[in-house]
């Protein structure tokens, strides 16, 4: 008989479960709070609808399945963003600014690899309607909020403006092919190959000295302002550096511009972004733990012109994390565990009724053993407080335990008391 | 402060290394390999010495910021890494070789060939390219055996002196490119260690500038 699973999927257990609700629980709460509304997308869709804003890296790795009724190619969601930006151009009245957030899984092909999953979990926003740079801080700003209120604080976050590589695009007037090539050095970070790129493209002095340094130029507000006077006589290039540092002046009015490290060598991973983009990271962590940026052209590709930023959360990324830093409760507490040793239980069910009543989560015991067996699952299984009753002859009294005390307390006291 | 972990692969391509960081001044004295230890360690950096195809492995996951691997490693294991620099060391061509008289066969526009190699995918994609149907099959080592004993027509392995296919009578019959050693680095590691890793990058880009002046 088999029973294995697939690859690129996993169960997550009881624990596990509960500590990724919280997770996204919390992080719900903070979006809550900035005023965005939750929204529930389809788990599929017609292939060629959501694959319009995805570059081909994305919709080469969507999970594809077929409507058996019109034989249309269908596929499981591989990118939230693409689903809001068609569901909004779809609605009849636009109200702007738009907020939504979301939770779920996308579905991916991946590389083979351990620990590669193929369903992955996120929680993310959209602010929709909005050009201005307030937007993007905005987005920024929840999303450390959203950090903090999880108990992480070492994170930081990376920023760069994607219309940089396009500015050096235009300035050098690069053809397609070219630009390609140049940006795959980039993705690769590969100094050397900039360096053969500029000798093979004739591109020299400031600009050169500019291209070849994009993959080391990380740092803060004053690395900034000193490529500016560096690139000054560019002005397309000197445009998006102004945007950076109009940004961090945002930013740092919402008090996190110890948090924000700018990294102009990344291009990030879709096509569908067009300016302000942000990466998570924390220290001694190998994964990103969210992304998310600015998209002026995607909801155009489906109708209507708006301006959209937007983060998703990895919450899996997030979870082991947190796993890792000890920053989990290890599992879910519940409040009353009963034990009716009588014959009849009405006891334990109205106990039970009238704890439930006042908001405790209570469970009884329905399995015959001795009464300490019973004592031992219910601290194992996370009861605080274990009620006994029936263990002498006194009916008007039962014994509550914890994991260190037992006292004996008339029920009617107790439920008053309670 | 924590320690670069760096992931490098034993042999000769180690020492070198190790060469490359002394004289760019990141090391204050050479360290020696040891007989079996697999971690060697001085006050800033932590040295694992695993083999050439695992270092891609240990700096995709983070459990090493840095290491060394060739293009022919980094093009098989496909990882996600970044390459900042060249280092110039290890530099050999992958090429396709087989018997002298398997030239013609090669050039006769076969729609289907049988490849021998240790690299599946670089072989793979490169006849991919040019619209050939490949059987590929794959060897662990003694790759030029494939060809001698009628197991495949064709191999692609790397060649640095072409010495091993001259004594085995096999001769190179296309290239596919050359690969040297690249210093690879973990995507977080590039980012939440910047400031550490870029003045090893700037250290080992002013060593081998100087060393080209020089040649």
């Amino acid at each position: 008989m088999n029973i294995g699973i697939p690859d690129g999927v996993r169960v997550y257990n009881r624990k596990e479960t509960f500590q990724i609700k919280q997770i996204e629980e919390n992080i719900a709460n903070t979006f809550e709070k900035w005023g965005y509304e939750e929204i529930t997308l389809p788990s599929f869709e017609y292939y060629d609808v959501h694959i319009k804003g995805l570059g081909k890296d994305i919709s080469q790795k969507t999970f594809k399945l077929v409507d058996r009724t019109s034989g249309e190619t269908l596929c499981l969601r591989a990118d939230f963003t693409s689903q809001i930006a068609r569901y909004f151009s779809s609605l009849k009245q636009k109200r702007l600014p738009k907020r939504y957030y979301y939770k779920g899984n996308i579905f991916r092909y991946l590389p083979p690899k351990a620990g590669n999953l193929w369903e992955i979990r996120q929680i993310g926003i959209e602010l929709i309607g909005s050009n201005r740079l307030e937007a993007d801080a905005e987005i920024i700003a929840i999303t450390s909020k959203a950090l903090k209120n999880l108990g992480i604080q070492n994170f930081q976050i990376d920023i760069n403006n994607t219309k940089l590589f396009t500015a050096i695009k235009n300035t050098l007037s690069f053809s397609e092919e070219t630009f390609k090539e140049f940006m795959e050095y980039i993705k690769n970070r590969e100094i050397f190959n900039l360096e053969k790129f500029c000798q093979k493209e004739g591109i020299r002095g400031a600009l050169k000295e500019f291209i070849i340094n994009i993959p080391k130029y990380q740092g803060d507000i004053d690395l900034i302002t000193t490529l500016k006077e560096k690139v000054s006589n560019y002005s397309d290039i000197v445009k998006t550096l102004d945007e950076l540092i109009k940004i961090y002046n945002i930013i740092s009015i919402y008090g996190l511009s110890d948090k924000v490290v700018f990294d102009l060598g990344e291009p990030k991973e879709f096509s569908y972004y067009t300016g302000i983009v942000f990466e998570i990271f924390v220290y001694g962590f190998s994964k990103p733990l969210g992304q998310g940026g600015r998209y002026d052209n995607l909801i155009g590709k489906y109708n209507g012109n708006y301006p959209a930023t937007g983060f998703a959360f990895d919450v899996l990324n997030i979870w082991e994390y947190m796993k890792k830093e000890k920053l989990l409760p290890e599992k879910k507490e519940k409040d009353f565990f009963i034990i009716d040793l009588t014959e009849n239980k009405k006891e334990a069910l109205k106990i039970a009724r009238i704890l439930r009543e006042k908001g405790y989560i209570v469970a009884r015991d329905i399995v015959d053993r001795d009464y300490k067996e019973s004592l031992k699952f219910a601290f194992e299984d996370g009861f605080k407080k274990v009620i006994v009753i029936g263990l002498d002859n006194d009916i008007e009294s039962i014994y509550i335990f914890t994991t260190t005390q037992k006292q004996k307390i008339k029920i009617q006291d107790f439920l008053n008391k309670v | 402060m924590d320690k670069i972990v760096a992931a490098f692969p034993k042999g000769r391509l180690f020492e070198q290394t190790i060469d490359i960081f002394f004289n760019s001044g990141i090391l204050p004295e050479k360290i020696q390999p040891q007989s079996r230890k697999l971690i060697l360690e001085t006050d800033k950096f932590k040295f694992l010495l695993v083999r050439a195809k695992d270092v891609p492995t240990y700096v995709e996951y983070g459990v090493a910021d840095i290491g060394v691997a060739g293009d022919d490693v980094l093009l098989e294991s496909e990882a996600d890494v970044y390459r900042p620099i060249d280092l110039g060391i290890g530099a050999c061509n992958i090429v396709v070789a087989g018997l002298p008289e398997s030239k013609k066969l090669y050039e006769s526009n076969p729609t289907s060939i049988r490849v021998s190699t240790k690299y599946p995918k670089i072989a793979k994609s490169f006849f991919m390219e040019k619209g050939i149907e490949t059987q590929i099959i794959e060897l662990y080592g003694s790759i030029e055996l494939a060809p001698l004993l009628g197991l495949s027509d064709f191999i692609v392995d790397i060649v640095e002196t072409g010495r091993t296919l001259k004594e085995n009578g096999l001769i190179v019959i296309d290239h596919i490119r050359p690969s040297s050693a690249k210093l690879i680095v973990n995507r977080a590691s590039y980012k939440t260690k910047s400031k550490k890793l870029n003045s090893i990058f700037t250290k080992i880009e002013n060593f081998l500038n100087k060393k080209i002046e020089v040649v």
